[in-house]
């Protein structure tokens, strides 16, 4: 579902933040991307979901070129960034809609999927309220809704559990499951190695803008806590 | 107390047209937008100075150089007026920062004293800037003595006190009114939107009634220009009092502005607090149940978001819509009072016919000051990142600002065109110029201020005043504005072409095909990177 090739992202002033990535995750996988701060983790996801272009590489979603086919590829995509920074201006139910109408989600589709995502992460009631009013924690969990509403095929998370309350961030791991038994690849970038081992069958390490190891998460931790592995592989040599 | 606001103020004048930004960026292509907005700036400062050196020599040549001081005095404390009016509410009640900044051992006052300080300091630039040329050919004509140097010196550093306590004053009305409504932005819209046309329309009707009188005023003798002067602002009058030696002038041209800011500053730092704290107090009724919901076309919906954002920021609103609310005016001014009585006034009955044939031009001139589009793409601000990441061909995000500005522009524009088509009555193909020749400069100019913000896009802003009022994008879409009207009017005047409706529709043509140019590009256009 997303293959990156050989990615390689430099920032103007020449700063290498990304350099030769390629990893790939399927249908059906959900893979935690790690790294320390500045590790290149953010400019990664930033190339994948058309933020950020870059220099050499290929990213592909669902066999599409993020490069020349962007419009197809974000139609199956859902992005949500480390920092929700919605339209404040608008109401919370505004937003959604503005999102269904962006993906053509006919008034019944969306009708159905913002009860039922608002029920299950407990923001109907505030829906009718500004975003300007809403708590860090409400706004990510309105971005939430938002990237689920229209079903996408590839989800893409920026550190999705920072300012959800446990019991959002339960439901939103067991939404993450029940999508990736559904089918939808989740890559995901986190600090928490902890969700990490237990959420992902994949992971992928990055140190320094390059990828240092990726697989299977049993594979690479062999019996060892992946907080142990990680540690390991991102010492300074 | 006085370290923290300065230390508070240099903080805020670091960001002053994005110099830390530019001193610091490794970004070349940042820098390089930054050194065309100075060459844009400083070409918009060569227009004032040519435009105030001008009017210094003009006053000279008709013998009348001693009231050049005073009239220079006035023209740029209404200048800094008017420019601080627009900001003085959202600079002293941003929240921005402020939670940040009560947290660290700073008093309140000394926020609020940076802050007017930030406003002090940017008023008193732009004063000495509209002031050194004119005085510049004042000294060289007049040749005045130290005295004038050391009076002229001490009023300029105390000159933006007088309008900056008037504008703070009405900045802080409107926001304690607007702050205890539920839509306060609303509010605050519609209460500055009724000021501005207050003031137009009070400025208008008194240019109108002492047009005449002040036009004999200059030919006869300056002692009128200067009552005239000194009872419209008499700090004017103490100004050049001072300069003649009168102590008395002297002592209140240096104490009052000191005193009024004084006692303004004392009666407003006891409410700026509580009117910050209900300002940005935010309902939230957490009652919402959802019912049915309408499906539209993506077209709309991001017209909608849009407006939204319009009606979002009270600055954007107020600063963009001026134009579009002067040419109502201008259109309603000179129906109801006639170009005759005006061309009377100025004893030049020659003129009419002139005058009805420019009209056009002249409507063209207030709709293209300023437009929605050059500053739409920046003031989706730290939110961009959504327009990147959905699936909408950034043509669809560029058509819907281009509409949503035209929807603004155009009860302003069908209102003045009907007003003037009703009382000034154009004869023939004229009047489909009268129709068509705005038009057509309403739509080149929104095209290219979307063109303009696409290229000096400005997404990393704290106020937004840095947008509306500062950025690249809106001093280029000013000039751009300007120019394509100046040029095909001072051509036509040059020219004096013998079928003038036909020269027009040249005009309209070249026009149409400039917005076509420019519209094929926008169009081919990526979204930008922030």
């Amino acid at each position: 579902m997303l293959s990156i090739q050989h990615l390689t992202k430099i920032y103007k002033g020449g700063k290498k933040a990304v350099s030769d990535v390629s990893l790939t995750v399927n249908a059906g996988d959900i893979c935690a991307f790690i790294g320390h701060n500045g590790a290149g983790k953010t400019s990664t996801i930033k190339c994948v979901v058309g933020i950020h272009g870059f220099d050499e590489g290929e990213i592909f979603i669902d066999g599409m070129s993020v490069k020349t086919q962007p419009l197809e590829c974000k139609k199956i995509t859902a992005y949500i960034p480390d920092n929700p920074d919605l339209y404040e201006y608008l109401t919370g139910i505004q937003y959604l809609n503005f999102i269904a109408d962006i993906f053509g989600l006919t008034a019944a589709e969306r009708e159905d999927r913002i009860k039922k995502e608002a029920a299950d992460f407990e923001i109907e009631a505030a829906l009718g309220d500004l975003i300007s009013s809403y708590s860090h924690g409400m706004k990510q969990k309105l971005a939430i809704i938002s990237a689920l509403i229209h079903k996408p095929k590839l989800l893409i998370l920026d550190e999705p559990f920072v300012g959800l309350d446990p019991k959002a961030t339960l439901t939103l791991k067991n939404k993450m499951h029940a999508l990736c038994e559904e089918g939808t690849a989740i890559f995901f970038s986190t600090h928490v190695l902890d969700v990490a081992e237990k959420l992902c069958n994949k992971v992928a390490i990055i140190r320094k803008g390059e990828l240092i190891a990726a697989g299977d998460t049993k594979e690479l931790t062999g019996g060892a806590s992946l907080e142990s592995v990680f540690m390991e592989v991102t010492k300074e040599c | 107390m006085l370290r923290q606001v300065f230390l508070l103020t240099k903080l805020q004048q670091q960001n002053l047209f994005g110099l830390n930004e530019f001193r610091f960026t490794k970004d070349t292509g940042k820098k390089r937008r930054y050194i065309a907005l100075a060459v844009v700036w400083a070409l918009l400062f060569v227009m004032v100075a040519a435009y105030v050196g001008g009017l210094s020599f003009g006053l000279h040549l008709l013998g009348i150089g001693e009231i050049v001081p005073m009239y220079l005095y006035t023209l740029a404390s209404l200048v800094m007026l008017v420019l601080s009016f627009f900001k003085a509410g959202s600079v002293l009640f941003s929240m921005k920062f402020y939670d940040v900044m009560v947290s660290l051992p700073v008093t309140p006052h000394a926020i609020l004293a940076s802050r007017f300080l930030s406003m002090y300091l940017s008023n008193l630039l732009i004063g000495t800037l509209v002031l050194l040329p004119g005085f510049t050919v004042h000294v060289i004509f007049a040749k005045p003595g130290i005295m004038f140097y050391l009076i002229t010196l001490a009023v300029l550093l105390l000159m933006p006190l007088l309008p900056l306590t008037v504008s703070s004053f009405i900045g802080a009305g409107i926001k304690a009114i607007s702050s205890r409504m539920k839509r306060k932005s609303l509010v605050e819209t519609l209460l500055t939107v009724v000021l501005i046309v207050a003031i137009f329309a009070g400025s208008f009707s008194f240019g109108t009634a002492t047009e005449s009188l002040d036009m004999e005023a200059i030919k006869q003798l300056a002692g009128t220009l200067s009552a005239t002067l000194g009872s419209i602002f008499p700090p004017a009058m103490w100004y050049q009092g001072a300069l003649q030696g009168n102590l008395h002038s002297l002592f209140l041209v240096l104490l009052v502005p000191v005193l009024v800011f004084t006692l303004f500053l004392v009666l407003f730092g006891r409410f700026h607090q509580s009117i910050c704290v209900k300002l940005n107090a935010v309902s939230a009724k957490q009652n919402y149940k959802i019912r049915s919901l309408e499906a539209t076309g993506l077209l709309w919906s991001l017209c909608k978001k849009e407006a939204k954002l319009y009606f979002s920021s009270s600055l954007y609103v107020t600063n963009t819509i001026v134009g579009y609310i002067m040419a109502v005016i201008l259109a309603a001014g000179i129906g109801i009072t006639g170009i005759d009585s005006f061309t009377e006034a100025l004893e030049m009955p020659m003129l009419t016919p002139m005058i009805t044939q420019f009209l056009p031009f002249i409507l063209a001139m207030p709709f293209c000051m300023m437009n929605l589009t050059s500053c739409s793409i920046s003031m989706e601000g730290k939110c961009y990142w959504q327009l990147q990441v959905l699936p909408i061909r950034p043509k669809d995000i560029y058509h819907a600002k281009i509409l949503w500005n035209l929807m603004v522009a155009a009860p302003f524009y069908l209102v003045s065109v009907i007003l003037l088509l009703i009382f000034i009555r154009p004869a023939g193909l004229l009047a489909l110029h009268y129709i068509l020749l705005p038009l057509v400069y309403i739509v080149l100019d929104v095209v290219m201020g979307l063109f303009a913000n696409l290229k000096f896009p400005l997404f990393n802003w704290e106020n937004e005043a840095r947008v509306v009022k500062q950025s690249a994008s809106v001093a280029v879409s000013m000039l751009g504005g300007i120019l394509p009207i100046l040029i095909p009017a001072i051509l036509a005047i040059l020219l004096q072409p013998v079928h003038f409706n036909l020269y027009l529709f040249a005009v309209e043509a070249v026009l149409a095909a400039m917005t076509a140019v420019l519209y094929f590009i926008i169009t081919r256009k990526e979204l930008v990177n922030a």
